[in-house]
């Protein structure tokens, strides 16, 4: 882990940053640089301080301690006109481009040439620069198209091309491949590498280890605010990473396997939804994991969601040799079928509601008395249950849900599952975006789970938590069961190795 | 562990101490500002009025048909949704209560009143229900469903009046209809001051509007559902003392006005149902976010329908009281506007309208603060134009106090 000799002088260097929120220090004394051409690796666990360090080069913040450094003058970024005007661009994960717009609009944007008519803009103009820059950066897109219709990988592409005309010197792209296919990163590898020849310095902010290989020059880890290390690419392992990210080895934080599987609980058959999953089949059993591996957009979340009814398919689905015909999320969580959805945010927080009324929104019918009576008392005391069972910090059952981390959060919604004591429980990627002492919580609740004799099925993106977790591992590419795997046999490498089987790169 | 929580709801056991102490002297002076305002506006029309001792119940004898409809509002707002038909809805009870009444003419008077009641009740239900049905089930934006039904529904009352004819209770039910709907409830033997009467009101006022800006006042050490219902007690405790009429000539007792009595009671029942039960809690879940309350096992079509049905029902009710002031409805004009003030009262109050937060006590303490205004302008002879100017500015200014309070909160 040595730091790379000091070839080139750097275009940006911050030193010391630090950065508050409400006197908590989200980042403590960080040093970070990059140099033209270079591509630099910005990884840590959720809540590590990546995006804040980005957001403090962004000027999206006023009141940051340190010094920034950038093309050796000392300056001061406080809002990100300036920022922008110096030469530094960040390319966020939702993207900020205008989707009614069409590409050479969206590149031109404050950059409008005058007409001939008054206030009015010459497109053709337009139009011809656009595509001059394109072509420059050797970007594959038409100029006329409407920027909504490409797909996501392409937008960037666009908002690349933004930034380039402004005479960018730092580009950041804030986890650009979270979500990409991998065709499209491959693309998306080629297009940075191109801008790194072209002697822009490169920040590439990721929590997906494996790729970094493939495209950092350094790497700089933080966790808690503060820098672990900064190490040059060729020189560290991928487990290595890992272990400073963390802080310990992953192995200690999985529990033991020590389930035994029963009697068949779930059986699904046939499961097939047009352009999403075919011909799924597959039977659950008591105490078993079951894990569903393969990448983003291979259709795991959506076969998740068919069998809980949340979205329509063809097939059939039995519990307990029982067929349910008229699956709604509702009909399944009162037969013993519950999801925990992916989409936190979206799926998951009841938002701007209480931590009581989170946990307890399925199963508010067994809470209720007369006429739907609900005493605040019978209320309080299931949201106790749930928040003592979880461990929600802090153990207040008033709080607004949005006001707990991101880990909490997990916990107040994996809690609401629970409280329903499902025989089934399907756990859509139950780790995004929470700390590691929150993740090894979790991986000891399917565990116990499971060894209590329920159900569960577990997708997840990190391959190592299914090879770790799982009993026994289907593997789903492009819509399909390509392959069955003992859970003890398979780990993070083999795993990946049959999601990719048969793609591109 | 955990049983002991209640008083952290309350004191918000969370942000650290530096910014806390900011944002209280930052919010709390705008808010204060509002508070102090309607209390000063209370005075001023008070003093001014030519009964100060009446002044609570003639306030809330002109709130009390917007209130009723505000209730039915805050359920769908809420829930996440918006109605702008309301007011056609209560243009359309009112002629259907009214010729209800015309067949009905020599039947016994509270025979007819009350069958016409339950018919109005019902038309009030299904064009709630026709609402909600096309915003729940098909899922087109309710701001354009109800502007829609908005004018389907005047339309329908246009037609079933021959082209918005007023229309006239029979002459025979004419007193009864009056007197059921507008009467005056005599609790025998209460006796309150006037004067306590109006200045208990306007303390009332002022807690409400503390609760409605957010103050970060230390309540007793109560939870939120005991601090709800011990205002509810005392609301009703001062409707009970309302409409005192002087004691010396021929004391019988306390007089409430019927539309009073109508408006505590479908706010109550309103406050239990949202508050209090799992209807209630579903409402609240589904305006938070409906995706998620619906994986979690919330059947958030039925509750969305619902709410909208709740509205349709307040409306009929409205109707039917609003109609009974003059016995005669029409369809053409009656009423029209009146979804904006009802919205206004609940947005003043402080639900957002994405839902998912607000209440009741919100949309009472938006709704008197827009009453007094209206009723003091009117007081001092300020023609509607004005009027108008006024109520606009009034609501811009209290969501923009309120929006710049929120984000200096952040």
């Amino acid at each position: 882990m040595s730091v790379q000799d000091n070839t080139s002088p750097c275009i940006l260097r911050m030193t010391r940053i630090t950065k508050r929120f409400s006197g908590v220090p989200a980042l403590d004394s960080v040093d970070f640089e990059v140099r033209p051409g270079e591509v630099h690796a910005l990884i840590g666990e959720n809540g590590a301080g990546k995006s804040t360090l980005m957001n403090v080069l962004a000027g999206r913040f006023t009141d940051y301690e340190g010094s920034i450094t950038f093309r050796g003058r000392d300056t001061r970024i406080t809002n990100p006109r300036q920022a922008l005007a110096m030469g530094i661009a960040v390319i966020y994960q939702d993207l900020s481009v205008l989707p009614n717009m069409t590409v050479a609009e969206n590149i031109m944007l404050h950059e409008e040439r005058p007409g001939r008519l008054p206030w009015s803009i010459d497109r053709a103009a337009l139009q011809a620069e656009a595509e001059r820059t394109l072509a420059q950066l050797r970007f594959d897109l038409r100029p006329d198209e409407q920027v909504g219709r490409l797909s996501h990988a392409r937008q960037v592409l666009v908002e690349v091309a933004r930034a380039i005309r402004r005479d960018v010197q730092v580009l950041v792209f804030d986890e650009p491949t979270a979500s990409l296919g991998s065709q499209d990163v491959q693309n998306l590898f080629e297009t940075i590498r191109g801008l790194k020849e072209r002697g822009l310095a490169v920040v590439y902010i990721s929590h997906r280890l494996g790729e970094l290989p493939r495209i950092a020059d350094r790497v700089t880890v933080l966790r808690d605010g503060k820098v672990v290390g900064t190490c040059s690419m060729p020189d560290v392992k991928v487990s290595d990473l890992t272990r400073m990210m963390l802080g310990r080895d992953l192995a200690e934080i999985f529990p033991e396997r020590r389930s035994k599987p029963g009697r068949i609980v779930l059986s699904v058959r046939s499961l097939t939804r047009p352009g999403a999953f075919h011909d799924i089949t597959f039977d659950l059993r008591e105490g078993e994991i079951l894990g569903l591996a393969g990448l983003v957009g291979s259709g795991r979340t959506e076969i998740a969601r068919a069998i809980v009814g949340a979205d329509a398919a063809l097939g059939t689905v039995e519990l307990d040799g029982r067929l349910l015909l008229r699956r709604s999320p509702a009909v399944c969580q009162r037969l013993g079928i519950c999801l925990v959805p992916e989409d936190r945010k979206r799926d998951g927080n009841i938002t701007s509601r209480t931590v009581a009324e989170n946990v307890n929104a399925g199963i508010l019918s067994r809470l209720s008395g007369f006429a739907g009576y609900l005493a605040p008392g019978r209320l309080r005391e299931s949201a106790a249950a749930t928040i003592e069972r979880m461990r929600i910090d802090p153990p207040n059952p008033w709080m607004e849900i949005q006001s707990l981390s991101g880990g909490n959060q997990q916990k107040v919604i994996v809690g609401r599952t629970l409280a329903a004591d499902p025989k089934v429980i399907l756990f859509d990627e139950p780790t995004q975006g929470i700390d590691v002492g929150t993740k090894a919580q979790m991986y000891r609740l399917i565990a116990d789970l499971a060894a209590a004799g329920r159900a569960i099925i577990l997708i997840s993106s990190e391959l190592i938590e299914v090879a770790k977790l799982a009993d026994r591992i289907l593997v789903v590419r492009d819509g399909r069961i390509t392959g069955e795997m003992n859970g003890a046999d398979a780990d993070e490498d083999s795993l990946f190795a049959a999601c990719c089987a048969g793609r591109p790169d | 562990m955990t049983l002991d929580t209640k008083t952290t709801a309350e004191t918000g056991a969370k942000a650290p101490v530096p910014t806390k102490a900011r944002r209280v002297s930052l919010g709390s002076l705008q808010q204060l500002t509002i508070v102090a305002l309607w209390a000063a506006l209370c005075v001023v029309s008070i003093l001014h009025s030519n009964e100060p001792a009446l002044w609570l119940g003639n306030l809330l004898k002109y709130a009390a048909g917007i209130g009723i409809v505000a209730c039915g509002m805050t359920f769908v707002m809420v829930g996440g949704g918006f109605d702008l038909s309301v007011g056609s809805i209560v243009a359309v009870c009112g002629v259907t209560a009214v010729l209800m009444m015309k067949p009905l003419a020599g039947a016994a008077p509270l025979l007819a009143i009350s069958v016409a009641t339950a018919v109005t009740v019902c038309v009030g239900l299904v064009l709630g229900a026709m609402n909600g049905a096309v915003i729940a089930r098909v899922g087109v934006n309710p701001f354009v469903v109800t502007l829609s039904s908005m004018f389907i529904f005047r339309g329908m009352g246009l037609v079933v009046t021959h082209g918005g004819q007023s229309q006239v209770v029979p002459q025979s039910l004419y007193k009864s209809y009056y007197k059921v709907y507008w009467g005056q409830v005599v609790v025998p033997g209460l006796y309150v001051p006037p004067w306590a009467l109006t200045a208990a009101g306007v303390l009332v006022g002022m807690l409400l509007l503390v609760k409605l800006t957010r103050l970060r006042f230390r309540w007793p050490r109560l939870n939120l559902p005991a601090w709800t219902l011990a205002l509810a007690l005392l609301i009703l405790g001062l409707l009970f003392a309302l409409d005192y009429t002087k004691l010396g000539d021929a004391f019988t007792g306390l007089k409430i006005a019927t539309p009073v009595l109508v408006f505590a009671a479908v706010f109550i029942a309103s406050v239990y149902t949202l508050n209090f039960t799992r209807f209630g809690h579903y409402v609240y879940a589904t305006g938070g976010n409906e995706r998620a309350s619906w994986l979690a096992g919330v059947s958030t079509k039925g509750v969305t329908l619902a709410t909208y049905v709740v509205s349709g029902l307040v409306c009929a009710i409205t109707g039917v009281i609003l109609t009974a002031l003059n016995c005669s409805a029409e369809a053409s004009s009656a009423y029209q506007g009146m979804e904006m003030i009802v919205i206004a009262s609940v947005i003043v109050g402080g639900t957002p309208l994405g839902g998912g937060q607000g209440g009741l006590f919100r949309t009472l303490a938006g709704l008197l603060l827009l009453c007094t205004i209206d009723k003091l302008l009117t007081d001092f002879g300020v023609g509607a134009q004005y009027r108008q100017i006024v109520t606009g500015l009034m609501i811009v200014t209290v969501v923009a106090v309120d929006t710049v309070v929120k984000r200096s909160n952040k």
